[in-house]
């Protein structure tokens, strides 16, 4: 596409390039350098932008002041957990709302995407009760008390990232030209083989893209996790940056090199992901 | 109860099957379904019921105790009071004032911002990108909303039902008109960048993906960082650039300290440094999803189209932005609900402040909830719904009209 | 049949065990030592084997403390037994209640009063509502004046006394020291709860106060009036920077320890920091006294520190008073203050050689501790705190002007109390 641009139109694209891949990444690097720093360095005219004196005792800090492994290890079970989750059941309706004449679609579309229409602020109190276990009036059963456990996060952060997560899927498989369903349904494979080996490939795109959605989402809530795991074990990572806080203080240098611990593996998983997924569906798929 | 759910489903199949095996009637739901006869109500019905189980479960409750509430005067440091039903009082002090006059002349800033948001709007209407008619309808809502609402305000003896949320409702419209439109203009270009095949494109990615990983609290701290009048970097940028001295001329010397702008301790410079964030922080979003419409757009189409000879604008008019129109539509929904919801950054950054000029109207429910105000704090939820609720249908509407 | 029996006998002792020993959570914020604390619960283990005492750790800051124990107290849950919360709640407690009176808990009136009289006058006073009393203080903190001693040393001052002398100080100073990066005056002017405190402690010292004995508000007031021109005049002057409208808590505190201001407003943790640690370029240098006033007028401060109150929906509320006596004994509030620098609420933890020993700044800050005045002890707390402080930082902010400020806060008070 590329190889007969003119000169100007190549310029600008990597102008754009560069300022883009400065902005973006800028605070981030800036966040990282802080992360070498000693507290004084922050407060000192003029600034500087090289660490002085380059130190790693933020990075042991945060992993001897807090169990830093643990959290993350929660925050990516339970942000695994809420993308499988979520991106199968955002799948299986969006076929349907794109493909299939079901009466009233719009509206039950409509009435998926009503429900991020909340803050999540005034939700808690209700779902609150709901998951350290109430009886529900006139059945004479309870919920369980689900506080402290991987599903009192994993069971809320599917239902905030389905009307997302459904709207993307929806919008992509109304993309994929129905010919060629219909030509795979005529060369005598059923509906359901039809949406495996057709669909399924030429939607990777959309349900990668809704799947680190819905993932990072879910690895940065903040409000919920504060409130539904609250023993130390249970915490995720967003929370746990935040015991690093003093009462008063904001020491910039060790959050900072908490930030970095927790975003790294994130981007890492999701870039190599991305790659993955993305060559490898869409190479299998789109020839077919 | 899930115990008796799967016996109920367990006892039904089978009886599914041993009606099927001693009548020969129309063949069973759980036969048509391994057969994949299943109509397209039935088939969808059960794609469906998934998604719609979570979110009736789990949603369900907590969506209509907002709604209760909101007719509800619950006041938690009032506990004698009970939850008494108020009926729509809420609602009457929220949105009404007394006394009320419209001018012109007052906000204006406002008006001229309504026409900058109708131009490009019209712009597209007229290249045929919108329909006429949705073309209409938008203006129509611009002009209501920077034309009137904005130009009310309570005459000299009377005041609003409450003033705070007008100005929380006015500094939200602001931050929804400037920050999706940012976030568009610049995450548009980002997916395109990160489509194409170039050296810089696993760069391009991550400096796509690194804001949209940082958690929305820490993005708030770390730009109020950046944006310190004394120690943070970006003054400190501006004044190596020479910046610092141009400004000084050109700026009211009340915005400009020692080191620069005061960015987080004057109103304007605060709104814009607030907007920047959310736009750094959003724009990879919306680059992701376009990022992915892209990469489903079949190639051979370019390749005919440069066949016929058309140049890059060309196909970019032509091919990738009508084909780019379900993404961008799902990226503008997304991002015009989070952006009424803008409540961690700006309290990040300023809690709001100056004063109360950067009080969202998420920011105020929150700290109406933190006032224990339960029943308030509900109605204006249900105000925030109706206003995302009204958005949503007009977008969706385009999804589906064309 | 046997099976049956031992089954039940097994039944029968984990029932007994646990119907013996009585759990009790308590509820603290992460900052606040939860190591400590847990060693101290642990030795009330070992002496009450009826009773057991473990921590749940909350957030970092009150305000978000707050939100969770919101939402766990709106929803009536007795998951948690006791909670430490800070000095501007127990009114709110009380009104909504969520805090379990605890007058039933003394042999009678007088006992209570007698026991209270060990403690510091400003935290009782935050806890006793009308004659209940609903918190026992766990320790106590305040706003001070810290000082550069090195540089008022240098040019001959005394810590000053009125706000005017701080003003020409800090103005002299700076012109002598010709350094660029010296401010005269800082305190906190970003619209967190410190700003209440940057407002209230010049009101309070120029003799006014937000409500009157009779209730009614009086912030509209000359007092009020010259407290915000005060604030603005040392921005105008030259000793505040002009961007103290976005200065918290913790910017003050790292301003001064690297060397950059003369006189700050902040509380008694800054101390510690400025002595210990070790990118501190003041250790040794700073003063504490009380806080400057107008002339004519006693100087107030703004009191601080946490208190420890029972959840009202505990259904241990017997054992929880066990505990929350043992968490302010004598004992443990000598372990938190010689261990982990907390300000005792206890009076004669001020004499204690012990605490002394491993705090002697201590016997200083006793002299503007027992003077020190709540904020506006009301259940409405969140709502006057949240209307002064962004009030008070539209007028540093230069957003509005001080008549206006006035104007809002006065009937916006009026709104939230007459209510």
């Amino acid at each position: 596409m590329s190889r007969q641009s003119p000169f100007t139109a190549r310029l600008f694209t990597n102008i754009g390039l560069i300022l883009l891949i400065v902005a973006g990444l800028f605070p981030a690097i800036w966040l990282i350098l802080t992360s070498f720093k000693l507290d004084g360095e922050l407060v000192r005219l003029p600034i500087t932008y090289w660490p002085d004196a380059a130190t790693l005792s933020n990075y042991v800090q945060v992993f001897e002041r807090n169990p830093f492994a643990r959290f993350l290890l929660n925050s990516f079970v339970v942000s695994l957990g809420a993308t499988l989750i979520c991106v199968l059941f955002a799948a299986l309706a969006g076929y349907a709302l794109a493909r299939l004449r079901i009466p009233g679609r719009r509206l039950i579309l409509t009435g998926i995407v009503m429900t991020s229409m909340f803050p999540a602020l005034v939700l808690l109190v209700p779902l609150y009760r709901l998951f350290v276990g109430a009886e529900i009036p006139g059945l004479g059963i309870s919920t369980p008390n689900l506080l402290n456990t991987y599903w009192a996060l994993i069971i809320p952060y599917v239902a905030l990232s389905l009307p997302i997560a459904t709207l993307i899927l929806t919008s992509f498989f109304q993309l994929i030209p129905e010919d060629l369903e219909s030509a795979a349904m005529v060369d005598g494979s059923s509906r359901t083989g039809a949406l495996f080996r057709i669909v399924a490939p030429l939607s990777a795109p959309g349900m990668v893209t809704a799947g680190i959605i819905v993932f990072v989402n879910s690895w940065n809530e903040f409000l919920l996790a504060l409130t539904f795991n609250t023993s130390l074990m249970m915490r995720t990572v967003p929370v746990g940056i935040t015991f690093y806080q003093g009462e008063y203080a904001f020491p910039w240098a060790i959050i900072s090199a908490a930030v970095t611990v927790g975003i790294v593996p994130l981007v890492a998983l999701i870039l190599f992901f991305q790659q993955r997924i993305i060559s490898g569906l869409t190479a299998g798929g789109v020839k077919g | 109860m899930t115990f008796r759910a799967a016996y109920a489903a367990h006892f039904y199949f089978m009886a599914a099957i041993k009606t099927e095996k001693i009548t020969y009637r129309k063949p069973g739901f759980w036969q048509r379904l391994r057969t994949g006869n299943l109509n397209d109500t039935q088939l969808g019905l059960l794609l469906l019921a998934p998604a719609l189980i979570t979110l009736f479960v789990v949603m369900l409750y907590p969506v209509l105790n907002v709604f209760w509430q909101s007719l509800r005067g619950e006041h938690l440091l009032r506990p004698w009071l009970g939850s008494p039903f108020v009926g729509l009082e809420h609602f009457q002090k929220i949105l009404w004032g007394r006394n009320m006059v419209w001018d012109l002349q007052n906000l204006l800033s406002w008006r001229i911002l309504g026409i900058a948001t109708l131009l490009p709007l019209w712009w597209f209407a007229a290249r045929g990108v919108l329909k006429r008619w949705t073309a209409l309808a938008w203006t129509l809502t611009i002009l209501v909303v920077f034309g009137f609402l904005l130009g009310l305000h309570p005459g000299d003896s009377g005041r609003w039902g409450d003033a705070r949320f007008w100005n929380s409702f006015n500094i939200t419209l602001l931050i929804i008109v400037l920050s999706v439109a940012g976030s568009f203009l610049v995450g548009l270009p980002m997916a395109l960048l990160a489509n194409i095949t170039s050296p810089l494109r696993w760069l391009v990615r991550l400096a796509m993906l690194l804001p949209w990983a940082m958690p929305r609290v820490f993005t708030g701290l770390t730009f109020a960082w950046l944006f310190q009048s004394d120690y943070g970097v970006l003054n400190d940028l501006l004044a190596r650039a020479g910046v610092n001295n141009l400004l000084q001329g050109v700026l009211e010397p009340n915005l400009i300290g020692a080191q620069g702008i005061l960015w987080l301790s004057r109103v304007v410079p605060a709104i814009i440094a607030v907007n920047i964030t959310i736009i750094w922080k959003t724009s990879s979003f919306v680059g992701l999803i376009l990022l992915a419409g892209l990469q489903s757009i079949d190639k051979s189409l370019y390749e005919a189209a440069t066949v016929d000879g058309a140049n890059a604008w060309q196909r970019f008019w032509s091919i990738t932005l009508p084909m780019l129109r379900p993404a961008i539509a799902v990226a503008l929904i997304f991002r015009t609900l989070t952006a009424i919801q803008t409540f961690d950054i700006p309290y990040a950054m300023t809690r709001g402040a100056p004063g109360r000029s950067l009080e969202t109207l998420g920011l105020y429910i929150y700290n109406t909830i933190q006032a224990s105000n339960i029943g308030y704090a509900a109605a204006l939820s249900v105000v925030l719904f109706a206003l995302s609720l009204g958005i949503t249908i007009l977008y969706l509407r385009w999804i589906y009209t064309e | 049949m046997n099976r049956r029996i031992i089954l039940a006998l097994i039944i029968g002792v984990l029932a007994s065990l646990v119907y013996a020993q009585t759990e009790v959570t308590v509820f603290i914020g992460s900052r606040q030592n939860p190591e400590l604390i847990g060693s101290l619960l642990e030795q009330f283990n070992a002496a009450n084997p009826d009773i057991v005492a473990s921590y749940e750790l909350g957030g970092t800051t009150s305000e978000v403390q707050q939100q969770y124990l919101n939402t766990v107290l709106t929803s009536k849950s007795d998951d948690i037994d006791i909670f430490l919360i800070d000095v501007v709640r127990p009114a709110t407690y009380a009104a909504a209640g969520w805090a379990a009176p605890l007058n039933e808990y003394f042999e009678s009136e007088a006992a209570m009063m007698e026991f209270l009289d060990q403690f510091l006058p400003g935290p009782v006073n935050a806890n006793l509502i009308d004659g209940t009393l609903y918190a026992l203080p766990s320790y106590t903190d305040a706003q001070f004046l810290y000082y550069r001693q090195d540089l008022l040393d240098k040019y001959g001052f005394e810590p000053p006394a009125t706000w005017d002398e701080l003003m020409s100080q800090a103005i002299i100073i700076m012109q002598g020291e010709n350094n660029p990066n010296l401010q005269g005056f800082n305190y906190q002017g970003a619209a967190i709860e410190g700003a209440n405190c940057t407002f209230l402690e010049p009101l309070w010292s120029a003799g006014g106060n937000w409500r009157d004995e009779a209730g009614a508000i009086t912030v509209d007031s000359f007092e009020g009036r010259r407290a915000l021109n005060w604030l603005l005049n040392t921005m105008d002057v030259g000793i505040t920077k002009p961007n103290i409208a976005e200065t918290a808590t913790d910017n003050s505190r790292q301003e001064m320890q690297a060397g950059d201001v003369i006189f700050m407003l902040n509380w008694g943790y800054a101390w510690g920091r400025f002595q210990n640690d070790e990118d501190s370029q003041v250790k040794g240098l700073i003063g504490v006294a009380p806080l400057p006033s107008f002339t004519g007028f006693e100087s107030a401060t703004c009191i601080g520190g946490w208190q420890w109150a029972i959840n009202n929906y505990s259904s241990n509320k017997e054992a929880a008073f066990k505990v929350l006596q043992y968490m302010t004994s004598e004992d443990v509030q000598r372990v938190l203050a010689a261990q982990d620098s907390r300000i005792p609420a206890r009076i004669s933890l001020y004499s204690d050689p012990e605490v002394l020993a491993a705090a002697p700044h201590f016997g200083q800050f006793f002299d503007v501790i027992i003077n020190a005045r709540p904020r506006p002890v009301t259940p409405f707390y969140d709502e006057v705190s949240e209307l002064i402080r962004t009030t008070v930082n539209a007028v540093l902010s230069r957003s509005i002007s001080v008549d206006d400020a006035l104007e809002t806060m006065q009937t916006g008070l009026e709104d939230i109390i007459g209510n």
